[in-house]
């Protein structure tokens, strides 16, 4: 047996159930070989060690634990159990949930706007409008005869128009 | 046709494609009969791929529940079993993958035990390991360390190939790759392997070269000085 019909055969022997399936004069002619060749020594046994080790790995069969079918019973009846959506389902819920935010948005927006006007006083408000509308005459009544408008409300409502009142 | 078959107690029992059928009708009772019928199976397909009974226990879980959602796709007149048997392979690849560490391999992650398991196999004559029948603990738990650093495909094919002898077409079936993926996948996993089990032996030999010389008696090193 040369190295050559070895290194051949070794691709073989690593996926064979039973070493014992080597046998007879093969085997013989395997082992003087290997006494004399410490190259293919060394490779048959980085090929044992490999197959010792991958063998090693697969868990013996056997019977699970009983508990296993009463463990998977109860997740089948958990997963029946649980509403099937479909895909349109899906969609259907998607759109609906982007409806309803859109709508929360919307009521949100108004809900601060009507906020923000309220608390600007009625008085200012209308100076404020009178000034945009450039009706002065209604602004200067405003002034002298509104009673919540201070000087510190014209002001302000100055201050926070300035491009529209220049 | 008669849908049904016997089982050992000469009893009728309904067959597989039966108890799909009444399945998909919302029969729970049929489906229990199918995982009583496959979950050893699964279970040691799952032994293949993990040895600790939880993990174990979780993928035939896990399989029962794909199966159950997917049983609309099952193709009546194939076979159930092999339809199973994929989902539960593919059940424990995406496991592999999940778990996917690939640290590389180090002597210093093994256990005391483990190093020493390393050092009888390397003091055996080469002949003598190849013809090496018994398993032992210590080579499973150095085994899935030195997969652990291969990736999720590569220990895959090895495993399937090289140790349980199924055939490239198998596994491609398996796994619903092409034949020459499975053969470039089992090319790159060998020679992954390979590299990782001459590092190892190389890393071992110096420290095992050591042991036996601090093993020898003072007085024979007093001679060799």
């Amino acid at each position: 047996m040369t190295c050559r019909d070895i290194r051949k055969r070794m691709a073989m022997w690593v996926r064979a159930a039973d070493p014992g399936e080597i046998a007879g004069a093969e085997r013989e002619a395997l082992a003087a070989h290997l006494s004399a060749c410490p190259a293919c020594a060394e490779e048959l046994r980085l090929l044992a060690l490999k197959r010792i080790l991958l063998r090693a790995t697969r868990a013996p069969e056997v019977d699970p634990a009983p508990s296993l079918y009463a463990r998977v019973s109860a997740r089948l009846r958990q997963e029946r159990a649980r509403p099937v959506f479909s895909f349109w389902e899906a969609a259907r819920a998607f759109a609906a949930s982007v409806v309803i935010v859109a709508m929360l948005l919307l009521m949100l927006l108004v809900g601060a706007n009507v906020y923000i006007h309220q608390r600007i006083p009625v008085e200012r408000r209308d100076f404020l409008s009178a000034l945009m509308e450039r009706n002065f005459s209604e602004a200067e009544r405003l002034v002298f005869t509104g009673e919540e408008l201070s000087q510190e409300g014209v002001l302000s409502a100055l201050a926070a128009e300035p491009r529209e009142s220049r | 046709m008669v849908a049904e078959k016997r089982n050992s107690a000469n009893e009728l029992v309904p067959d597989d494609e039966e108890l799909v059928e009444r399945s998909l009708a919302g029969d729970a009772e049929a489906f229990e009969m199918l995982v009583r019928r496959y979950g050893r199976a699964v279970y040691n397909v799952a032994g293949r791929f993990f040895r600790q009974p939880e993990m174990r226990e979780d993928i035939t879980q896990e399989t029962f529940l794909k199966v159950y959602q997917a049983l609309h796709t099952y193709r009546r007149g194939a076979s159930f079993e092999r339809w199973l048997m994929k989902i539960a392979v593919n059940a424990c690849y995406d496991e592999l993958r999940r778990m996917q560490r690939r640290r590389e391999f180090s002597l210093a992650d093994l256990a005391e035990d483990e190093r020493t398991w390393l050092e009888e196999a390397l003091a055996k004559p080469a002949f003598e390991l190849f013809e090496q029948q018994q398993q032992s603990e210590d080579a499973a738990a150095l085994a899935e360390k030195l997969l652990a650093s291969l990736s999720p495909e590569d220990r895959l094919v090895m495993l399937l190939y090289e140790r349980d002898g199924l055939s490239t077409a198998e596994i491609g079936e398996l796994m619903g790759w092409s034949r020459s993926k499975v053969k470039i996948r089992l090319f790159r996993a060998r020679r992954a392997l390979d590299k990782r089990l001459r590092r190892m032996l190389q890393m071992a030999r110096p420290a095992s070269a050591l042991k036996a010389k601090a093993d020898e008696p003072e007085s024979q090193r007093a001679n060799e000085r």
